[in-house]
């Protein structure tokens, strides 16, 4: 058993109401079960995705590819588009 | 990351002395042939969309953030053979009217330096993972991408605490 850390930026954070989760991982998990857990868990996650879009970055490094496997210890950022400046 | 005096590129949480630094930049660079020093700095905004500004706070994801900022200064100062990039960007809570971002480019000439400054910018506002929320007399919103504002779910619930969770067994 792994451990997944999820971390969440700006509006994700509060659609979740916590800014880190740390997932228990039994077997093989896709980012986009990972999603889809977050959906289900939290009714707020499910809303704001449909008003914005999401992105996101496994280990610092975007991914557009979301049936990509999810290693022990890695960590995935769930962002909204950036908004430095 | 290298100690090439010609980059710099990191997140701040104070004010930088400007003078300072385009003294630098003018000592380091002029020897090579730079003939023009742009400085951009952004600043927070008293009014959006007719309504009062409190504070503009951001957030960034760390090491990600200070990393992006140091690539996107290394490549546009390669790639434009400019001779100077610096990236300056605040995090924290700020008020109307204090700097956000400084940018500093020098370049042979004043088109080139301006367009490097320009293209750092819009990098830094699209790749970079630097998050803001405007607290504002009509509520606090989060700024996501450019310019598009989402209003705090904070500003109708009032405090909830944000926690750190687990999720066992998936």
């Amino acid at each position: 058993m792994g451990l997944v850390r999820i971390r969440l930026f700006s509006i994700f954070v509060e659609a979740v109401g916590a800014s880190e989760i740390v997932v228990e991982k039994t077997g093989r998990i896709k980012i986009s079960d990972i999603i889809e857990i977050l959906e289900n868990k939290f009714p707020m996650f499910h809303e704001v995705r449909k008003r914005v879009p999401l992105i996101i970055l496994l280990n610092g490094e975007p991914v557009r590819d979301h049936k990509r496997e999810v290693e022990d210890s890695s960590e995935i950022a769930i962002l909204p588009p950036m908004s430095g400046d | 990351m290298s100690k090439n005096k010609d980059i710099d590129a990191r997140l701040i949480s104070g004010r930088i002395d400007i003078g300072r630094v385009m003294d630098e930049i003018v000592k380091n660079t002029s020897e090579k042939g730079s003939g023009a020093i742009v400085v951009f700095m952004g600043v927070v905004k008293g009014v959006v969309d007719e309504h009062k500004v409190y504070s503009l706070v951001y957030n960034a994801y760390e090491p990600y953030a200070s990393q992006k900022l140091w690539e996107i200064a290394e490549e546009e100062l390669r790639d434009h053979n400019a001779f100077s990039a610096k990236i300056y960007h605040r995090i924290g809570e700020l008020k109307p009217g204090e700097p956000t971002i400084y940018i500093f480019v020098s370049a042979k000439n004043r088109d080139k330096a301006f367009s490097v400054a320009r293209k750092i910018l819009e990098r830094v506002k699209h790749e970079v993972p630097i998050f803001k929320l405007e607290k504002r007399e009509d509520g606090n919103y989060w700024v996501i991408g450019d310019g598009k504002r989402i209003e705090s779910m904070k500003s109708k619930k009032g405090n909830n605490k944000h926690r750190n969770a687990t999720l066992q067994g998936i």
